[in-house]
């Protein structure tokens, strides 16, 4: 089936500095592909280049198999949320959102933009705002309108970019389950662009790492979180951060330079490498205590540990019943399936 | 403090209003007392028995000469009321409509060597414009605009045109591209963009380089005088032509047409008064 969107080494430039190096992805049918990444990482460059608003320097953009670059932005069919919001502050709410459904390049009937314009209101909660001017709303109102303004038109893609990010924490935790179903019950694929990895875990079937304008790896969620494809793609999803340190094959395991074991080396492979190993799959029992905890953090249903062993800090989550301080010595214990380990280079 | 405060509000009043009020009265006088060598500025019912009284009869007859042709003059006051403001109308209309599409492009676009076309456009109004009166002459002779509406039309057009790019340019730098950006998404072309969304944002803009452009064309008196001495004479030029006509200065009608001549430009300053004032509304992007 073709995709809705396929992006190939996609690259931009602005001046000298590049913002887009190769990017490649694709959206099918009712998917919803997370574009997570750092800020500065490209996303909103790449949301930029398929909604027709930068031309790219290089690569292609298909949109359902029809080369983007012959189709002006007006005719693409796609709805974009911007990250700052932008409302017409002359405009009403209402104006606001009936604006898309009034485009020459598809006219909708006034009893349908009325009809559209409530449901969207309904859902979003913002029915009593609208004939307010927009210039009087908050932050967070505002950019639900933006979000209205997306989903009263029925386009064949949704680009969000940091859709949620300006919103206040509550507000935020329920559209990111709300605006999934929503795009869901529609049948509408989303490229859905964050620095949120949670957010990108919460509301993706897939995940697209990106990195100084390189896509680092794609695939569900759980691939991404389990086998990320280097240190980088780890770093980028999952918090406390994974831990990674450099180690070698010394007797049957692999050990750090300062000689610390830090779990079984399956047999075959490569003799040096980088491992990883998430927080949450490091156990701390007693024993020789190489390890001396730091700083203990209380996050509610678990208590981080930042932990001074073999040469470098690690985290480690360990449960809220544990009795751990700063200055306890502990012996990190890591299972050898949860040890990712990528061949050093 | 506050005493200081109002002398000096008080006299500022007087320096700029006592001139309107002298023009006030003078338009409800007769002639003779109009030019009368005993200052009169008591209006009355009657005529005073006094030849050195301050009162006067006040008369609403200047007002009813405006509509009479006087002498030395080819048509009445009206009628060049009327050329004044087509004049005003048109050349206020293309300024602003070239000026702020001009801007627009200087705004959004990638104009190569930008700033020096920038430069180019203001240097229009380093010369004194009555420098270039005579090479405007020959040339207004030559495509027969001497003495026609279009002429000054023209003329205040592409006089106020620089003013317009410049302020115009001001106001749209300040709205934000993301505007046009969504507009596009949303289907529009970037024209319909600039058409629903960049110019209604941009009404304050619009309105105070339209109150400069039409004060501007509406008072300007220089170029009127030398190009359209007879045909679609304005009102500035028909009241310098009166003098010394073969019955005199008609002072009475002349504060009259005057007064009549500057309300147009207070009620449309008062109209637009709340854009100019209006703060300018960039909230609802949050850069």
């Amino acid at each position: 089936m073709t995709p809705v969107l396929a992006i190939r080494e996609l690259a931009k430039r602005f001046g000298r500095t590049p913002a887009l190096a190769s990017a490649s992805l694709a959206v099918g049918e009712r998917e919803i592909v997370a574009l997570l990444g750092p800020t500065g990482a490209g996303k909103t460059t790449l949301l930029r280049c398929v909604a027709g608003l930068e031309a790219p320097d290089g690569g292609t953009i298909e949109l359902g198999g029809r080369d983007a670059s012959q189709i002006a932005p007006a005719e693409r069919d796609i709805a974009l949320v911007f990250q700052n919001f932008s409302l017409y502050p002359s405009m009403t709410v209402r104006e606001n959102l009936a604006f898309p459904l009034r485009a020459p390049a598809r006219r909708r009937p006034s009893g349908e933009v009325a009809e559209r314009v409530a449901w969207a209101a309904k859902l979003l909660r913002i029915e009593a705002l609208l004939e307010r001017p927009a210039r009087r709303l908050s932050g967070g109102e505002m950019q639900r309108v933006a979000i209205g303004r997306a989903i009263v038109r029925r386009p064949r893609l949704y680009l969000m970019d940091e859709a949620l990010t300006n919103l206040d924490a509550k507000l935020r935790e329920e559209l990111r389950f709300e605006l999934p179903a929503l795009a869901r019950a529609l049948g509408t694929p989303v490229l859905w662009a964050t620095h949120d990895a949670l957010e990108a875990l919460a509301v993706a079937d897939r995940i697209v790492l990106l990195d100084r304008g390189v896509v680092l790896q794609s695939g569900t969620p759980a691939e991404v979180y389990a086998r990320p494809a280097s240190p980088a793609a780890a770093r980028l999803l999952g918090w406390p951060p994974v831990n990674v340190l450099p180690a070698r094959r010394k007797d049957g395991h692999w050990t750090a330079a300062d000689g610390t074991r830090i779990a079984r080396a399956a047999p075959g492979g490569p003799d040096a490498a980088t491992l990883g190993f998430r927080p949450e799959h490091l156990t701390l029992e007693g024993g020789p205590a190489p390890a001396e905890v730091e700083v203990v953090e209380l996050t509610g249903p678990a208590q981080v540990a930042l932990l001074r062993w073999a040469g470098i800090r690690a985290y480690a989550l360990v449960p809220r019943s544990a009795r751990i301080a700063p200055g306890l010595r502990v012996t990190p214990q890591v299972a050898p399936e949860h040890v990712i380990v990528w061949p050093a280079p | 403090m506050r005493a200081l405060r109002w002398i000096v509000i008080v006299l500022g009043l007087l320096f700029s209003g006592l001139p309107l009020v002298w023009m006030g009265l003078s338009s409800i006088k007769q002639r003779a007392d109009a030019i009368s060598q005993h200052p009169r500025w008591i209006p009355a019912a009657e005529a005073p028995v006094a030849p050195d009284s301050p009162r006067f009869e006040a008369t609403t007859s200047a007002f009813r000469d405006l509509a009479s042709v006087h002498a030395g003059a080819q048509a009445s006051f009206w009628e060049h009321l009327l050329n004044s403001a087509i004049i005003g109308f048109f050349s206020t209309l293309a300024t602003v409509a070239l000026g702020t599409l001009c801007a627009y492009g200087f705004s959004r676009f990638r104009v190569p060597g930008e700033k020096d076309w920038l430069f180019f456009v203001l240097s229009t109004r380093f010369m004194p414009p009555l420098a270039v009166v005579v090479p405007v002459l020959l040339m207004y002779r030559a495509f027969d605009l001497q003495g026609t509406r279009l002429g000054l039309v023209v003329l205040y057009t592409v006089f106020n045109l620089s003013l317009a790019v410049w302020l115009m340019k001001g106001f749209l730098d300040e709205i934000p591209r993301a505007f046009e950006e969504a507009a596009v998404v949303d289907g529009y072309t970037r024209f319909g963009a600039l058409v629903r969304v960049v110019l209604p944002e941009a009404r304050t803009g619009i309105a105070v380089t339209a109150v400069f452009c039409l004060i501007s064309a509406w008072n300007e008196y220089g170029f009127a005088m030398t190009l359209n001495s007879s045909g679609a004479v304005t009102v500035p030029a028909y009241f310098a032509g009166l003098q010394g006509n073969i019955e005199g200065m008609p002072w009475p009608q002349v504060a009259a047409g005057a007064l009549v001549f500057v309300a147009p430009i207070v009620a449309f300053t008062v109209l637009v008064r709340s854009h100019l004032l209006r703060g300018v509304t960039f909230g609802t992007v949050k850069q």
